[in-house]
């Protein structure tokens, strides 16, 4: 979740970088990261006081939901005519890691089902 | 012994899977965070980015604005008050029907919400609108003309809803931050391309309309889920839970969704969002997630109709499912041929339905409120059924006003907001017949009922 965490940010520096440039390309930049940063920190507190597991794994599939739809929903626009930035290899960067945090959050979705017995779909 | 108590407590059989004839046991409940996720799922579907795009075309920002939230609230208010009717009986709509429409009601106006405005109505709708995106995409593809693509899609749509419902669930999952996001681009592309927001306020429509005409619109579009908000509400652990989880969907997010479409159109006067979209620059892997979403809600369309005609059609639901998805497509293709991207078909579509289906809300919300209200029923025993108990065949009041309320409403009174005055319309035809009737000693109800462990 750490990771997953780090790569929102990463992104929001991505958009605020970028914001002289286009500033649509980076209002979307610090929306995706930003509900990314949110999914993923919302996680410690939201499981802080639970002590039943499987409650443990729901909540976990939840959040990684939310990740991982709106990692696709950034992989889908990063790369897209609108949000073009004169050098493409900022849109790469972040398409590459909207990439690892959809693999991830499947991956944390898939872990919890498997082991807590948590629902798929909330 | 626990077994024995768990009997007590919910002395029920479910025969027919998801609960959709008995009340949801406690153990079944799911937390506010979850039924709001789920009205989420219904209401991200490209037909509100649709319907915002209508409005685009109608009317300048402001009044799209004020007609978004208008429309919204209304909507508000009737599935706030629908939704906690499913979170205290814990039934679908279909069965809280009963009460105000009687068992053969139940089936009728069930089928009329369900069954034909969904199922077959929305179905149609959406297979069409699926058929714009694909002609849009492959403008000079005969595979992809409008008709032809909305044929095939829509035959594609009933497969998945026969074999593949349960597994293509969580792709609607998928979808819901990703339309929420798409209708912001829009906004951002409308802004863009108007000259900024000021720009985009001094625009006028080509095709202006009156306000009442898309508040109408706005309803319509979404009036049959403001209906059928028990079928996800009767879920919630607290009864204000379904409630809340309705009026924040549609006050924030349907706004929102309404509005970045309407500055998408407003600002491109193209002729469909589709095509503005991806004029604007929001990429074929955009629609690629979008014609996947809509997949999967236009399943939800025909699970949710076919659910609705098998109450009183007792065969395979994969039958229903296949004849109710013929006739969807049939219509959806000679829309698509006919019509083509135009939005007029869609227009006329939303506005029947605003005319329609809101008296039904309006005799179930003054039935649960004011008549068990006024027959001193606790607040928290209303619409509770058991096994054993006896129910009408039919309620005649509630026929007549849903009649009465619909026809002055839709097509008599010339002035106020049609979905609103069916609405107002049904609850007072009822509230005043039923009550002075009930006072006069005569019967409201015809023939008689009994509920079976079934839930039948």
């Amino acid at each position: 979740m750490l990771i997953l965490v780090i790569i929102a940010l990463i992104i929001i520096v991505l958009g605020a970088m970028n914001w002289s440039e286009n500033p649509y390309t980076g209002l979307i930049y610090l929306i995706v990261g930003v509900i990314q940063f949110l999914g993923g920190i919302l996680l410690y507190p939201r499981i802080a006081k639970l002590k039943d597991l499987k409650e443990i794994g729901n909540r976990s599939v939840q959040l990684n939901w939310l990740i991982l739809s709106i990692g696709i929903a950034g992989m889908a626009l990063f790369m897209a005519p609108f949000f073009r930035l004169e050098s493409m290899v900022v849109p790469y960067i972040a398409f590459i890691l909207c990439v690892i945090a959809v693999l991830l959050s499947g991956f944390n979705i898939f872990i919890a089902v498997k082991q807590t017995k948590a629902r798929m779909v909330v | 012994m626990s077994n024995e108590i768990k009997k007590e407590e919910w002395p029920w059989k479910d025969a027919y899977g998801d609960y959709s004839m008995v009340p949801v046991p406690r153990h079944e409940k799911r937390s506010f965070s979850s039924i709001f996720y789920v009205y989420m799922g219904v209401l991200a579907c490209i037909a509100v980015l649709w319907g915002g795009g209508t409005i685009g075309l109608q009317f300048s920002l402001k009044d799209a604005i004020l007609v978004a939230v208008i429309g919204s609230a209304i909507l508000a208010v009737i599935g706030g008050l629908t939704a906690p009717i499913g979170g205290i009986a814990g039934t679908s709509t279909y069965v809280n029907m009963r009460f105000p429409f009687g068992a053969i009601g139940s089936q009728v106006f069930g089928t009329i919400v369900a069954g034909i405005a969904c199922g077959i109505g929305w179905f149609a709708v959406q297979a069409w609108l699926f058929g714009i995106i694909v002609h849009t995409l492959f403008p000079t593809a005969a595979w992809a003309n409008v008709g032809v693509a909305s044929v095939w899609g829509g035959l594609l749509m009933i497969v998945t809803a026969i074999i593949g419902f349960k597994g293509l669930a969580w792709l609607s999952y998928l979808a819901v931050p990703f339309f929420m996001l798409i209708a912001g681009v829009g906004a951002m592309i409308g802004i863009s391309q108007g000259g900024g927001f000021a720009g985009l306020m001094s625009i006028q429509p080509q095709n202006p309309a009156p306000l009442n005409v898309g508040i109408t619109q706005v309803v319509g579009m979404y009036i049959a889920g403001g209906i059928i908000t028990a079928d996800i509400s009767r879920y919630a652990k607290r009864a204000i839970g379904g409630a809340m989880g309705w009026v924040i969907q549609i006050i924030v997010f349907q706004v929102y969704m309404l509005t970045g479409s309407a500055m998408l159109m407003l600002a491109t006067g193209a002729g469909d969002v589709a095509g503005a979209l991806l004029a604007g620059g929001a990429g074929i892997g955009a629609f690629l997630m979008a014609i996947l979403g809509q997949w999967t809600t236009n399943d939800n369309n025909l699970y949710n109709g076919a659910l609705s005609f098998n109450t009183w059609i007792h065969i395979k639901k994969y039958w229903i499912t296949l004849v109710e998805g013929l006739i969807g497509v049939g219509i959806a293709g000679w829309v698509g041929f006919s019509a083509g991207v135009s939005m007029d078909p869609f227009m006329k579509f939303l506005t029947l339905l605003g005319k329609i289906l809101p008296a039904i809300g309006g005799v179930l919300i003054a039935d649960f409120y004011i008549y068990r209200w006024y027959k001193k029923i606790p607040f928290k025993q209303r619409y509770k059924g058991k096994p054993g108990m006896k129910i009408a065949l039919v309620n005649w009041v509630g026929w007549i006003s849903v009649g009465l309320g619909t026809w002055i409403g839709g097509w008599v009174m010339k002035w106020g907001i049609a979905a609103l005055n069916g609405l107002i319309l049904g609850f007072v035809i009822y509230i005043v017949l039923a009550i002075i009737l009930d006072a006069a000693g005569v019967k409201l109800e015809v023939g008689e009922h009994t509920i079976n462990e079934k839930g039948v």
